[in-house]
């Protein structure tokens, strides 16, 4: 198994991408060959005091795609940037999947220019999974498509259910639309269509979600448009900052609020770590047609480390395979067929 | 077969449509949905089977039809 790395990728870019890697491969053991200035490359390797660890391979790449370019012109101009190498390096086979903490959009835009969807999907979707009071919900999309037709949710629909069967282990996950109620005419003409589609899909669709049901443990996929998604997932992050703020402000006021922080440090630490971005690792770009995982932007060594662990469990399962096979269930057309008779 | 022949097939192809279905006035925004990454997905595959250099960024704004495609491939081949 060996998974490249965009090293340049990311706020913490080179140090932390290179010491997460690092962590990696000595403790899951996968070669890793990471992309980008190979001076810098080094010079990082060697703080982690590694300058020439076997099965760590380093592929120059002189520029860099930085937030502010427009994705599409900088994947078709940089030609020679840690991400658009990197992403050709598993188009040609030279790793297993690609990890990048760079920009969400010139990833999702590379992926599909370079490395391509999956046949008949029409577009790849980012699927991170929420923490909740169950196994984790997938929500998918959240943020790669601001604005979705009917079939590209059905579409997302399947490739969720799927990866939550496979990588998260739910056996028949409980697939929902995420809308403003849970009545059957709620939302737009967009979700009415949508609804009526999972309806009669081969799925276990159990209706609308709102948002504030989405982290109970009810539902197992979370279907909806990326711009809704996004809205969603920034949402649930900042409220839960906002709560841990504010139960680290009581527990620390007062002798005796001090003695009971004491007594549940660990169960908060415990909750803590569960809203942690940086212990979720990454994200799969759903889709492509080999695996992509978009690490969280401000990624610490830790994130990447889950975030190459979560590679290496993408490419080691039929996910991709699975969802090219059943394409043809995965279309508009198919499925009102299989209603008309 | 003719450059509009193969590029009707190669739209038809990544629209999920019938071959009868399109025409040379059929517009990639308001008739098959297509946004900006479509068109460039449909650019790249363009250049690769018919060796085009890489599209201007000026000379893609302006193919809003198939027919528009057809003669940007057919004027770029000619040169």
């Amino acid at each position: 198994m060996k998974i490249i790395i965009d090293a340049m990728g990311g706020d913490h870019a080179p140090e932390e991408i290179v010491k997460g890697a690092v962590q990696a491969h000595q403790t899951l053991g996968h070669d890793l060959l990471l992309v980008g200035r190979e001076a810098d490359i080094r010079r990082c390797l060697r703080v982690e005091g590694t300058e020439n660890l076997p099965g760590i391979q380093i592929q120059n790449a002189d520029d860099v795609i930085d937030m502010n370019d427009d994705p599409t012109l900088a994947i078709r101009r940089k030609k020679d940037s840690s991400m658009v190498v990197a992403l050709n390096l598993l188009k040609d086979g030279e790793g297993d999947a690609v990890v990048s903490a760079g920009s969400t959009g010139a990833l999702l835009t590379g992926a599909t220019l370079i490395v391509r969807r999956i046949k008949g999907i029409r577009r790849a979707a980012l699927a991170p999974a929420l923490p909740n009071m169950g196994a984790g919900a997938l929500l998918i999309d959240c943020g790669a498509n601001a604005e979705c037709t009917p079939e590209q949710l059905l579409q997302f629909a399947y490739m969720g259910d799927l990866y939550a069967k496979r990588m998260l282990g739910i056996g028949s996950p409980r697939v929902a639309l995420l809308n403003n109620g849970t009545e059957e005419h709620k939302g737009t003409s967009m979700h009415q269509e949508t609804y009526q589609l999972l309806k009669q899909a081969d799925l276990n669709f159990v209706g609308n979600v709102e948002g504030s049901q989405v982290l109970f443990g009810e539902v197992d996929v979370i279907v909806t448009d990326g711009f809704s998604g996004n809205i969603l997932l920034k949402t649930i992050e900042g409220t839960a900052k906002f709560l841990l703020k504010n139960i680290k402000e009581i527990l620390m006021s007062g002798l005796k609020n001090k003695l009971a922080a004491l007594m549940v440090k660990n169960d908060i630490g415990a909750l803590k770590k569960m809203m942690d971005p940086n212990e979720i690792g990454g994200t799969a770009l759903l889709g492509i047609s080999k695996p992509v995982i978009k690490a969280h932007g401000s990624s610490e060594a830790s994130a990447v480390v889950n975030a190459i662990r979560q590679a290496a469990e993408f490419a080691q399962s039929d996910f991709i395979q699975t969802i090219a096979e059943h394409i043809d269930d995965m279309r508009m057309d198919s499925v009102k067929d299989e209603k008309e008779f | 077969m003719s450059v509009q022949e193969r590029i009707m097939e190669m739209v038809a192809d990544r629209f999920n449509k019938e071959l009868e279905e399109l025409t040379p006035a059929t517009e990639f925004v308001a008739d098959l949905s297509a946004d900006s990454l479509d068109q460039v997905e449909l650019t790249i595959d363009i250049e690769d089977e018919f060796g085009l250099p890489e599209t201007p960024e000026d000379a893609l704004a302006k193919i809003l039809t198939i027919g528009d495609l057809v003669d940007y491939v057919e004027s770029t081949v000619e040169h």
